[in-house]
């Protein structure tokens, strides 16, 4: 089967949590979302805008009230019974995954997932295998490790590995990087890169940290509260002054170097982002001025 | 026991009577399952592992808890009356705990299991005597029940707390060290 | 984040019915004392006159708390296919007991006895009141207050160097994390089912199965407790926190009203035992 053009489809969707209720909240209101096969696409915005509503609809734990989820060629709302194959094809890591562990040995937990879709033993094995392995948990060594003797980053690495068992077509990231030591945080911020590069899966990652925007996404949503605000490619949205103060989103050291000379008069391009075209940049600045 | 028990056993036993309550109130404190009594239960299991991490007293504490909380949220009339509901929940901790200590010193892991397995029983056959001594059931009822629904019910409470307890006290069983994914030949 | 109860709105302990009734406003210490006497001579009161009086106090009782009776039956409707098949059960069964009393009836194992259809009558009423007074004492009580009710009634026990102060204490804490559990339950349904577990789906036939996926859900539970248990002893412990000599901010005063309610309800309770 070849991939859809679109992996994900997300069209004027609402969602009240409680309707009906005196309790009743509004999480999204005419939300639209697209992300194509292979691309790696952004989701910032702050705590309350919705993310996490909109992120629960990617895989079915949450049907749309009004609008459209359509994913892989499914249509949500009306393919109940494709349930838990949409679950296999679009898997979701939340926040803190390292709590939802529970089996005892490392490999049993990875295999969970698998083991559940019914897959022979000798499959699941394959597979548990690649995914240690991706993630940086060396089969060999760490398939017998007892879970509660890892580390939290070790933790977070099995949870990851046993969404990867299921070799989904989409991975969904709720801020994967959280509570993470920088060093971790890199090595699963470069894991993720080759997830979306090499292996061409589609990414989609909710964060709050414009660096790894900068680092991995080909394209960004902005929410606040519960609507669209922008969205386009990362380069465009952070050329965007106005609206990154507006919503206070924060960019990544090498804009906010770039904003504050081009305020100062010096001319530079203002959609410059990434460290490395920034160095390039100011050392052409500096060529100029000295020269 | 002196009048005033540690910060330590306070907080446990709130803690898991807690995730009593919890299990009591949501449908996840009951397996439906297609026998007699309808449901494998598995409020027990927090008194049980209170029993074996702070002793009798927090596991008779979250007992009541758990009598009370039947007591209140069960449609079942035979939960309706304290000497069915509340009694004989309170010495699943006792008899757990006895147990756990008992065998604790040959092996750890085994008697973690074994409290599971017999606390378990403990609530299964007192809460049946009670409603049997209360004229609820007949003998012969109550025995039915008491084997098509104890059994199942001890085993998995020999897993869930053998699991939570050796995975909080970061113990292993002596003999398995392997995953269960690679402990047999693989198919070819 | 509202989004963060929507399951958890169906967690309610007894839910509370505000209201200025008469029973609303009995002072909560005489009110458990009470309810509790009045429950335990339900409890065990056998005859047919001793019940329909207490059905009729019952009944009474929610009138006087000004809680429609409707609402206070709804409990009784999910309850009705036990207590048929219980009253069946023990209609037939059951009777063996009364044997030496009057019999109508009689087949191999079943025994149709006066004794066995009393059984079945007063077991019901039984149940009936039960509810009723249950419900109304959680209806017209917070749950504060009945936690404060019980620290109050238990205290002369602490002379028997019974634990009174850390048993409340234990319920406070029981009572306060249940809806931080529900929430936390809520995610780690959400994260397994988001990797392949699957809940409500499995046959009813396929009990193993279903055994199973209990697993995953209820073990990282446990753990989460257990690890909020350490973070909130090593913060009481960091804060000096003594079981003695420890104040509140409210406290109680008891009117003549109080205190009669109270007599009356010994004096229904006697009623039942002597009945």
């Amino acid at each position: 089967m070849s991939l859809p053009e679109f992996a994900v489809q997300v069209e004027q969707l609402s969602y009240t949590y409680m309707k009906g209720t005196p309790f009743q909240h509004d999480a999204l209101y005419d939300v639209y979302f697209h992300a194509r096969s292979g691309e790696c696409v952004a989701i910032i915005g702050h705590t309350g805008s919705g993310k996490s509503t909109l992120i629960q609809h990617l895989n079915g734990l949450l049907l749309p009230q009004t609008g459209q989820v359509n994913v892989l060629g499914y249509e949500l709302s009306k393919s109940k019974h494709l349930q838990s194959e949409i679950r296999r094809q679009v898997v979701v890591l939340f926040q803190q995954p390292e709590d939802q562990l529970f089996e005892k040995y490392v490999a049993d937990d990875i295999a969970y997932g698998p083991l559940q879709y019914g897959l022979s033993k000798k499959e699941v094995i394959q597979r548990v295998k690649h995914a240690m392995d991706f993630v940086g948990l060396p089969f060999e060594t760490m398939r017998n490790r007892p879970i509660y003797a890892l580390s939290g980053g070790q933790k977070r690495k099995v949870a990851l590995a046993g969404l990867l068992a299921l070799d989904p077509r989409v991975l969904v990231l709720d801020e994967p990087t959280a509570g993470l030591d920088p060093m971790s945080r890199q090595e699963l911020l470069y894991k993720i890169k080759r997830l979306s590069r090499d292996e061409g899966r589609t990414i989609i990652f909710v964060t709050h940290s414009m660096e790894e925007v900068a680092l991995l996404a080909d394209r960004v949503y902005v929410l606040a509260d519960g609507s669209n605000v922008a969205d386009g490619t990362t380069r465009e949205i952070f050329a965007k002054r106005e609206l990154i103060h507006r919503y206070r989103i924060g960019t990544p050291q090498s804009v906010e170097l770039v904003h504050t000379l081009i305020a100062n008069g010096y001319d530079m391009n203002s959609s410059t982002f990434g460290v490395e075209e920034t160095v390039a940049e100011v050392s052409k600045l500096l060529h100029q001025e000295v020269g | 026991m002196s009048s005033n028990p540690g910060i330590r056993k306070i907080v446990i036993a709130g803690v898991l009577g807690s995730i009593a309550i919890l299990l009591g109130v949501t449908q996840l404190g009951f397996i439906p399952v297609p026998t007699a009594a309808g449901t494998v239960t598995i409020v027990h299991i927090p008194v049980i592992v209170g029993a074996v991490l702070e002793g009798w007293g927090v596991g008779t504490a979250i007992g009541l808890i758990f009598g009370v909380t039947s007591l209140l949220e069960s449609t079942i009339p035979l939960f309706k009356d304290p000497l069915v509901a509340i009694v004989p929940r309170l010495f699943i901790g006792l008899i757990a705990y006895l147990i756990y200590a008992a065998l604790k010193r040959k092996n750890e892991y085994i008697a973690i299991g074994a409290a599971g397995f017999i606390g378990s029983i403990t609530n299964t056959v007192l809460v049946l005597t009670a409603a049997v001594l209360r004229n609820y059931l007949s003998l012969e009822v109550a025995v039915s029940v008491g084997l098509t629904n104890g059994i199942p019910e001890a085993i998995v409470s020999v897993i869930i707390t053998t699991a939570v307890v050796a995975g909080w006290k970061k113990l292993t069983p002596s003999r398995k060290q392997k995953a269960k994914l690679l402990s047999e030949e693989v198919e070819g | 984040m509202a989004e963060a109860f929507d399951s958890a709105r169906h967690i309610t302990i007894g839910q509370y019915m505000p209201g200025r009734s008469l029973i609303h406003q009995w002072d909560s210490r005489y009110k458990l004392a009470a309810f509790t006497l009045y429950i335990g001579a339900v409890a065990f009161c056998q005859s047919y006159a001793g019940n329909i009086a207490g059905l009729a106090i019952s009944l009474f009782i929610v009138f006087l708390a000004r809680i429609p009776i409707g609402y206070a039956l709804k409990g009784l409707k999910p309850a009705l296919p036990f207590l048929l098949i219980l009253a069946l059960l023990q209609l037939l069964f059951n009777g063996k007991v009364y044997a030496n009393g009057q019999v109508y009836w009689q087949y191999g194992f079943i025994w149709l006895t006066e004794g066995g259809i009393r059984l079945v009558i007063v077991s019901t009423m039984r149940f009936v009141e039960m509810m009723l007074l249950v419900s109304v004492l959680t209806l017209t009580t917070t749950t504060t207050q009945l936690a404060r009710a019980m620290h109050s009634l238990l205290r002369p026990l602490e002379k028997l160097k019974v634990p009174v102060h850390a048993f409340c204490m234990m319920i406070t804490i029981a009572l306060r994390f249940v809806p931080t559990f529900a929430l936390e339950m809520d995610k780690i349904r959400k994260a397994q089912a988001a990797r392949g577990a699957s809940f409500g789906t499995i046959p009813w036939w396929r009990i193993i199965k279903r055994t199973q996926s209990v697993f995953p859900l209820i073990i990282p539970l446990f753990q989460l407790a257990l690890q909020r248990a350490e973070q909130l002893i090593a913060a009481m412990e960091s804060r000096g926190y003594r079981s003695h000599g420890r104040t509140s901010f409210r406290s109680f005063e008891a009117r003549t009203a109080d205190v009669l309610l109270l007599f009356v309800a010994v004096g229904a309770a006697y009623l039942l035992i002597w009945l």
